[in-house]
């Protein structure tokens, strides 16, 4: 089952190769943080679709296509440059991160937190909380803590 | 309210005796990564009705031996016993 870590260095690798589009596997998980990083403004469109494309119309998941079925992000650029720079992993499987709103308070203002570097300037950080996955400004507006999964520049 | 543990059985080669493996959450305190850490506890089980692989609770009490001041509270889960025709 990919991990949040997979999409980071698909995303990033997407970006670095300049390509249109990206498939990445069909998960809950994914699905949110491309919803993010789509809110965020750095991929313009997520579909689900084929191996080979995305669904033109709506296409239902059953056990037949299930090994075929893939999330299809659509990456941005600005200029010839990329308009994310950078995607990775802060909670990994050798030391997950947990914080608390004090800390994420801190990581807004660009300071440290728990050894981790605060959020620069074009910066966000995505964490998954109780209210599910969520930006770090959106979860300090509900209040909420939780596993910071990856940052993205 | 006494000093509770939830375990599983990794012995019952003593007499009215069980040994329970505890197992609790620990953070590493320089490089703070949480992991998994185990205690054997002996805990005393008068009528020795625990089986190998039971979850079971514990409760502190009065020191019964040398090593022994818990004692089994209940079996929360009896372990599964496999049956094969030969």
């Amino acid at each position: 089952m990919p991990r949040h870590y997979d999409l980071c260095a698909r995303v990033q690798n997407g970006f670095r190769a300049r390509l249109r589009r990206i498939a990445v596997p069909d998960t809950k998980m994914n699905l949110a943080i491309a919803n993010v990083l789509y809110k965020e403004g750095f991929i313009a469109s997520v579909n689900r679709g084929d191996h080979i494309q995305p669904d033109t119309d709506y296409v239902s998941t059953t056990p037949d296509n299930i090994a075929t079925r893939r999330l299809w992000l659509e990456l941005k650029y600005n200029n010839d440059e990329p308009v994310l720079k950078k995607m990775s992993a802060v909670s990994k499987p050798s030391k997950k991160i947990v914080m608390k709103v004090e800390e994420l308070q801190s990581l807004a203002a660009g300071n440290r937190a728990q050894f981790i570097k605060g959020l620069q300037p074009g910066e966000i950080a995505i964490l998954t909380t109780n209210y599910g996955v969520l930006e770090l400004r959106d979860a300090l507006e509900k209040g909420a803590g939780g596993e910071v999964l990856c940052r993205a520049i | 309210m006494r000093q509770n543990f939830l375990g599983v059985v990794v012995s019952t080669a003593m007499q009215k005796t069980v040994k329970v493996r505890v197992m609790s959450n620990k953070v590493h305190p320089i490089v703070g990564k949480t992991y998994k850490s185990f205690k054997n506890y002996l805990a005393h089980d008068e009528a020795s009705h625990c089986k190998l692989g039971d979850v079971v609770r514990i409760e502190a009490c009065r020191p019964l031996s040398a090593r022994k001041h818990f004692s089994v509270a209940e079996i929360v889960t009896a372990s599964k016993v496999f049956e094969h025709n030969k």
